[in-house]
């Protein structure tokens, strides 16, 4: 048999840290800009098309500034549910017809809703692309919403927020939103307001949230895959260049208080073998320049946890950390063990360490290293492409701000990560849910109390004395 | 080792333009493989997509290999792999390496096969490849690692024992496998794992960890024509024990008559339902492992009866088959979930619905055609993510060999609906199943069930986790 060897254009290094330390070499990213475009439709939907030359696959995102953030505690679940049912059939195709499409061309067709922005996408190979791209563009202006479809998902989406019941992990993150977003907040959504919300939603809440979905003043695209770009401007135009703009406007997100005396701590009953940890805390936005710089925080606490509570402890099988960056940011560290007062304390004084102490440059570089890989992992594959490509398109205003970020990364200081550090990390909120005879509230108190603005204000007032 | 020094080395630059050649899968293979001076299989796919290389190495391992007594070690081994080498003093040791070189990694450890992997920038291959053959020629297996990374399994353990699910799962198998139960649990007994050994892991890395056992398979932006002599540089030093032979893994008792096992749990939700048959293998019964995937596929369809009458009515929250391709027991899997007023009712239906696809005109011409169609495409996906294609290859290696993957997507384009009915009627139709329910205390109410796990775990000998 011959061995075919699959090769791909592209002028692609890892280099030599430059002056400024970057780990992806300039060149590379100059041809990642090269191949990507951005124009507007006629009714201004901005577009971004990265080119993957001779690629067979095509992958189409497209976005709306419309979310979970968009609606009142009553109304929490409608995107979601609207966005299930969405897919499912339009005026010029009817279920049945989806249905044959989808299966005939094996259509990776979907939506799914966010905090900030939700999307609906659809990946397939270049032969089928004219044919799916219109199917996509009917559903998206005008889905059935019928009412038979709307039942059968919202039950379907109850039955699946009650399963997310029986996992110890969902439920130690959901006590964790409970106590962390005051009542009220765009980004709060607890189980159980959701349940209540599936519960009240109509059908015409559904053609309310996509009324507001569908505004041209909200949407974004992007492209990637190998089409010749002037006919994708026109397809594009063509099918999506007639959607209106309505002027909108979104409520307001604001901060999360982070000195708060009460509320900070919650327990859940359940008989499991393991604890389940989960602690919240403010986070820069995603608009924030220093986000990208957290990131590299939230991998450094990754990295650090891992070993101090796995490694050398053996603490637990899984300590994280995450970051999530919308309007504001969120941060979150999770564990599992079966020492939940001991593994609280080494994160403890993960933190305290991160706060009071600069990495040295060496430390810093070898957390940077891994971005080498995870960079290009991304570009890996169609649909993580285009989603980063998006991400900065919402946040940045800028699209290709996406293959600068390693080169941002190469930028950030030991100092930096101090100050950061310093920042963001305290105000905590902690979740666990455990065996009760297995549990002392004292613990998780007194993680949350010694990240209290009085005690660090103590601390440092003991270390000036010092 | 500085970083700057490190970070030295350039790569080179694909500056010409060069073409792409899309691999059929039909006629050509993407990869090549070739066998080693110490016996190991080198299995290798070029893809320079992005200047990354995923180096995996892999080995016909797991919990079929282990006895009873020591179900859970091949696990254990694989947390160890990353805890101290004769070049690394420990685990801290590895992470650090991982940071300087920018590298991924990770592992698992199933019923048929063992890998770990790295993802790393392409110009550190060698490096990669030196740290993967240090992790497995020279295993420091410290006591004080061991010690630790017990712990650490044992949390995983726990992690598993927390979900609802996970006393039935256990029931079902031990009702399943009998004697033999162990050799499809790579999680262990967490007494054994508790108590490991640096003896007993020594004793396993001889019986399975060995070259001839394994493959290492290289995946992505790397020089095909020096990979063989590198891979060489630094594996030929690491060999089979002397008169080594592969593990002779014995068969499974008979399936079991037909056995209910309803489990009655707080923390369930809804009513989960499945009846496990005995399905084919891979390697043995080749054709029929095809056949299932096909079936399980067609089921799928939107367009087809089994979904509009399951899925898309509403009877159920989800319902389908599931099949797992194996070598050593295939597991076929009809299963349901629903609300409990709809529960009884959809028990009787799927049982009844088997009978139904035995005829021929259950599927048509046209869902086949797709079914296979989407399969083609699929592949292509895969394809485009070469960090994820070399573990798809790894897998094929390691439990349905090579040739089965070279020629899959032909006989799967060739299964007929006549093919999908001797498929039902060979394994499904009048064939005793293990069936399990697990739901909660309101909604078992409803639906009129009642827990009855007591006796069958104290038959196989277990405990409810969490006593």
């Amino acid at each position: 048999m011959r061995i075919i060897t699959i090769i791909f254009f592209g002028c692609l290094s890892i280099a030599a840290p430059l002056v400024a330390g970057s780990i992806i070499s300039k060149e590379t990213v100059e041809n990642f800009k090269r191949d990507t475009q951005t124009f507007r439709l006629k009714n201004h939907i901005p577009v971004v098309y990265r080119r993957i030359p001779n690629s067979d696959i095509i992958e189409i995102q497209i976005s709306s500034m419309y979310g979970d953030r968009d609606l009142e505690v009553l109304k929490k679940a409608t995107n979601t549910l609207m966005l299930q049912v969405l897919p499912r059939a339009s005026g010029d195709y009817p279920k049945e017809k989806v249905s044959d499409l989808v299966e005939k061309y094996s259509y990776a067709l979907g939506c799914s809703p966010g905090v900030e922005y939700s999307s609906c996408s659809l990946s397939t190979i270049n032969e089928y692309w004219s044919e799916g791209l219109k199917l996509l563009a009917s559903l998206i202006a005008e889905p059935s919403f019928e009412k038979s479809e709307v039942e059968l998902y919202r039950e379907r989406l109850i039955s699946s927020l009650k399963s997310a019941q029986s996992d110890p992990e969902r439920v130690s993150d959901d006590a964790a939103d409970n106590i962390y977003f005051p009542v009220g907040h765009p980004y709060r959504g607890t189980l159980k307001e959701k349940l209540a919300s599936y519960e009240a939603l109509s059908r015409e809440d559904l053609v309310d949230a996509h009324g507001n979905f569908l505004n041209s003043e909200r949407m974004m695209i992007v492209v990637v895959g190998s089409l010749p770009e002037a006919e994708l401007m026109k397809d594009l135009n063509k099918l999506f260049g007639g959607i209106s703009k309505t002027t909108f406007t979104r409520p307001e997100v604001t901060e999360i208080p982070r000195n708060k005396k009460t509320n900070t701590d919650v327990f859940t009953e359940r008989t499991i073998p393991t604890a389940y940890i989960a602690i919240e805390y403010n986070a820069p936005s995603a608009r924030d320049p220093k986000t990208d710089a957290f990131r590299l925080l939230t991998r450094i606490m990754n990295e650090t946890f891992y070993e101090e509570v796995r490694v050398k402890r053996s603490l637990s099988y899984a300590t994280y950390a995450s970051y999530s960056p919308l309007e504001i940011g969120v941060g979150q560290i999770s564990a599992t063990t079966s020492k939940p007062q001991e593994t609280l304390e080494v994160i403890r004084d993960v933190i305290e360490k991160l706060r009071n102490e600069e990495l040295t440059r060496t430390e810093l570089e070898e957390q940077r290293n891994v971005y080498a890989t995870t960079f290009f992992l991304g570009q890996e594959e169609h649909s993580s492409l285009a989603a980063s490509l998006m991400s900065n398109l919402v946040w940045r205003k800028d699209a290709l701000a996406a293959y600068d970020f390693p080169q941002r990364l190469s930028l950030v200081t030991p100092r930096d990560i101090k100050e950061l550090a310093e920042d963001w990390l305290k105000g905590f909120n902690v979740s666990i849910v455990y065996a009760k005879d297995k549990h002392k509230e004292t613990w998780s108190k007194a993680f949350v109390k010694y990240f209290s603005k009085e005690e660090i204000k103590k601390r440092r007032k003991a270390r000036r004395k010092s | 080792m500085t970083q700057p020094r490190l970070l030295a080395k350039t790569f080179l630059c694909l500056s010409a333009c060069l073409t792409l050649a899309n691999a059929t899968l039909a006629e050509d293979k993407v990869y090549k493989e070739q066998t080693l001076s110490n016996g190991m299989t080198l299995v290798s796919i070029q893809q320079r997509k992005v200047p990354l290389v995923t180096v995996v190495l892999t080995f016909k391992a797991g919990a079929m290999t282990e006895t009873k007594d020591v179900n859970g070690f091949t696990h254990v081994w694989e947390h160890m792999f990353f805890t101290g080498n004769k070049k690394m003093a420990n685990e801290s040791g590895f992470m650090k390496r991982q940071r300087q070189l920018g590298m991924v990694s990770n592992a698992a450890t199933s019923a048929e096969y063992v890998h770990y992997y790295f993802t790393l920038p392409s110009g550190f291959l060698n490096e990669g490849l030196e740290l993967m053959a240090d992790c497995i020629k020279t295993p420091l297996l410290a006591k004080e690692s061991l010690l630790k990374e017990r712990v650490v399994v044992l949390d995983e353990y726990d992690r598993s024992a927390s979900q609802p699910g996970f006393n039935l799962y256990r029931v079902k198998r031990a009702a399943m496998y009998g004697t033999e139960q162990h050799r499809r649990d790579p999680l262990g007994v967490r007494e054994l794992i508790a108590n490991v050994t640096r003896e007993q892991l020594l004793k396993i890395k001889d019986q399975v960890f060995v070259p001839t056992n394994a493959a290492l398979l290289v995946g992505g932006d790397f020089d095909e024509a020096k990979l063989k002599s590198l891979v060489e540089k630094h594996f030929h030093d690491w060999k089979d024990p002397k008169d080594w032979k592969a593990p002779v893994i014995p068969e499974f008792p008979a399936f079991p008559n037909t056995t209910e096992l309803v489990e009655i749990h707080p923390d369930a939700q809804n009513v989960d339902i499945s009846y496990s048959f005995a399905g084919p293998r891979v390697r043995k019964d080749d054709a029929d492992t095809i056949a299932a995937d096909v079936l399980l596929e067609a089921l799928r369809h939107r367009s087809g009866r089994f979904y509009k009458k399951f899925v898309d009515s509403g009877l159920s929250l989800g319902a389908g088959l599931s099949y797992y391709t194996q070598a050593q027991a295939g597991e076929v899997v009809v299963y349901g979930s629903s609300v409990a007023k709809n529960a009884k009712k959809l028990e009787e239906q799927l049982l009844a619905e088997i009978q139904e696809w035995t005829k021929e005109d259950y599927f048509t011409n046209g869902q086949l055609e797709d079914v296979s169609r989407g399969m083609f495409i699929n592949n292509k996906r895969e394809l485009n993510k070469p960090s994820e294609f070399v573990k798809t290859l790894t897998f094929s290696w390691t439990v349905t060999g090579l040739k089965y993957f070279d020629t899959y997507l032909q006989a799967l384009s060739k299964i007929t609906r006549k093919d999908l009915a001797n498929f039902v009627s060979k394994y499904l139709v009048k064939k005793p199943y293990v069936k399990t329910v697990i739901t909660s205390p309101d909604e078992a109410k409803i639906a009129g069930y009642k827990d009855n796990l007591d006796p069958y775990l104290k038959a196989f000998n277990l405990k409810r986790a969490g006593q």
